[in-house]
């Protein structure tokens, strides 16, 4: 409990200067939706063999320890267990026979929901994956540029693209910032008594509860002294006329275009190798 | 002895890219009733000992003791000893964590399940024992308070736990010299009124020589010298590679020494100072008598 940002992965940036964190970070997004969308599509188990190999070759070229990776994941593959034991109890097939392998109730596993669910679950997993990879080897400065850029175009139809891509880039700076909030309260509190962890259900939860609402009113004072540095340092986003400069303009190698290349032709693999594929 | 430790190791982000080797072996004693220094520059691993000591990290090697009794064995009540020795951290925000001033200093009471009046009372007790009127601050909201009321309300918050020690962390960091004066008297009279074990931790010698029993060294997750302040002080300058400030006494002390490389550096006060020079400067003393005695 006390040290849970050593657990908690998610929207922390390792800069171990590897091949992926020296991407353009324009690559990185367009590779990224690319695999997202591809990974989103195939349903059958070679293709998700494929988006194995793919993935672990990226780990390798990310240069981050497995341990690191995997134990960021540990909470969110628990979540994931619960809910594969209620896709495959309560799975219906409207199209097939369906092979019930054990039936009580409104309750069943029948084959079918078994690999079906699987399918599904190793994809969500897979997906996971690639995001956590995208935020680790990302700075968060980097992520807001190449979205920035991506969505330049949308500037056209009004949308105030550099405002939203701020929003969202906080958004994301606030989830280590909270985890090292919720730590210091947990200190805080700990050394004064309260024990986390320990007891029955009840009591943990209780012990949690009073973290809650200073977690929040800290947050908010957060959010205000953000905002007043923001406009001390006379941040304007959407104010007519005024552009920002960049410190570090973003530049498109040969890497870059190898990259997407690659990710081009995993994609086309990919489906390929799902339409092919009998299993 | 209150704490031992022994040959503790402990790496902060363990398993991530960011882990750091914060006590590398380090092993020292505590005493009991007495000032305890712990001195070092940053990174130094000082905080990190406190938070072992109350078992908040657990070390990967080695072990931590109080009383004589291992504070990880499964038999060991952790909680109980946090309510024993307290802890203040260097950011009052740190710590502070209720609404009002009343609701943060009666939290550890209104854990250890006592009464109301009782409560009542340690709180009014802690808050004027650290200078805050109990009437006047009670209702009010930590958010509207100074730097340094802060830091008083912090203080009360483990004063009302009644501990029998208590480890603060960096308590002169970020001080005005007065208030650096009233927190170290403070620190003293908790000593000699309450009968308290305080054990703080600096970067500076030179706010802790006059008030510290025993000065431990730590430098790089280990113990380099330890002892009275007298004793650590004489290897003044291995303190200066180290990055530590020096009481301004003892830095003019080792000033003098490229005029006398024998002159002792082990000095507190200006007085002892004085006495040194005179071994060194034999007619300094007879000449002082004869602009005297005109």
């Amino acid at each position: 409990m006390i040290e849970i940002s050593r657990h908690i992965s998610f929207g922390q940036y390792v800069d171990n200067g590897s091949w992926l964190t020296r991407l353009d970070p324009r690559a990185k997004i367009l590779c990224f939706a690319l695999a997202v969308a591809a990974f989103t599509y195939i349903s059958q188990f070679a293709a998700l063999a494929l988006c194995l190999f793919f993935c672990l070759f990226l780990q390798w070229l990310s240069r981050l320890p497995l341990r690191y990776v995997l134990q960021g994941m540990r909470m969110f593959i628990s979540f994931l267990v619960v809910l594969y034991a209620f896709q495959v109890l309560f799975y219906t097939s409207s199209t097939q026979a369906t092979s019930v392998i054990w039936h009580w109730g409104v309750l069943t596993i029948s084959w079918e929901g078994l690999v079906h669910s699987t399918q599904v679950d190793l994809r969500v997993i897979f997906l996971y994956y690639l995001t956590s990879l995208l935020m680790l080897t990302t700075s968060l400065v980097d992520l807001a540029d190449g979205a920035e850029a991506l969505l330049r175009p949308l500037r056209r139809l009004g949308l105030p693209v550099h405002e939203l891509v701020m929003v969202f880039v906080i958004a994301l700076k606030f989830v280590p910032l909270l985890i090292t909030e919720v730590e210091r309260l947990s200190i805080a509190q700990a050394t004064r008594g309260v024990r986390f962890g320990r007891g029955n259900p009840w009591q943990r939860i209780r012990a949690l509860s009073g973290i809650i609402v200073p977690l929040f009113m800290s947050g908010l004072q957060r959010v205000e002294m953000l905002s007043t540095a923001m406009e001390a340092r006379c941040y304007r986003a959407g104010y007519r006329g005024w552009r920002r400069s960049k410190l570090h303009a973003l530049q498109w190698t040969g890497a870059d275009s190898l990259a997407l290349a690659c990710c081009l032709l995993l994609c086309g693999l990919l489906v390929a190798l799902n339409l092919v594929s009998p299993f | 002895m209150l704490f031992e430790v022994k040959d503790v190791y402990y790496t902060r982000m363990r398993g991530t890219p960011f882990a750091v080797e914060a006590l590398k072996g380090c092993s020292l004693t505590i005493p009991e009733g007495k000032i305890t220094a712990i001195v070092g520059p940053t990174q130094a691993g000082k905080s990190t000992l406190l938070l072992t000591l109350l078992g908040l990290f657990r070390p990967s090697r080695g072990s931590v003791l109080f009383r004589g009794q291992d504070i990880h064995q499964a038999a060991f009540d952790l909680e109980a000893l946090r309510l024993r020795v307290g802890i203040v951290f260097q950011s009052p925000e740190a710590q502070l964590f209720e609404e009002t001033v009343g609701k943060d200093v009666s939290f550890g009471p209104r854990r250890k399940k006592l009464s109301p009046a009782q409560s009542r009372r340690l709180v009014q007790e802690s808050l004027e024992a650290v200078g805050l009127p109990y009437e006047e601050f009670r209702t009010r909201y930590i958010a509207s308070l100074s730097g340094g009321q802060k830091r008083r309300v912090a203080i009360a918050g483990v004063l009302a736990l009644e501990p029998e020690a208590i480890l603060f962390d960096e308590p002169t960091a970020g001080l005005d010299p007065q208030g650096r004066q009233e927190l170290l008297a403070l620190l003293q009279r908790l000593k000699t009124e309450r009968r308290l074990t305080i054990v703080l931790t600096s970067s500076s010698l030179a706010d802790v020589a006059m008030l510290a029993d025993q000065v431990i060294v730590l430098h790089e997750g280990r113990v380099v010298l330890s002892g009275s302040p007298r004793t650590v002080l004489a290897h003044a300058e291995e303190l200066l590679a180290l990055d530590i400030t020096l009481p301004e006494i003892t830095q003019i002390a080792l000033g003098l020494r490229s005029l006398w490389p024998a002159l002792r550096c082990d000095v507190l006060t200006l007085d002892e100072l004085e006495e040194e020079l005179v071994r060194f400067l034999p007619h300094a003393a007879s000449q002082e008598t004869q602009l005297s005695s005109p």
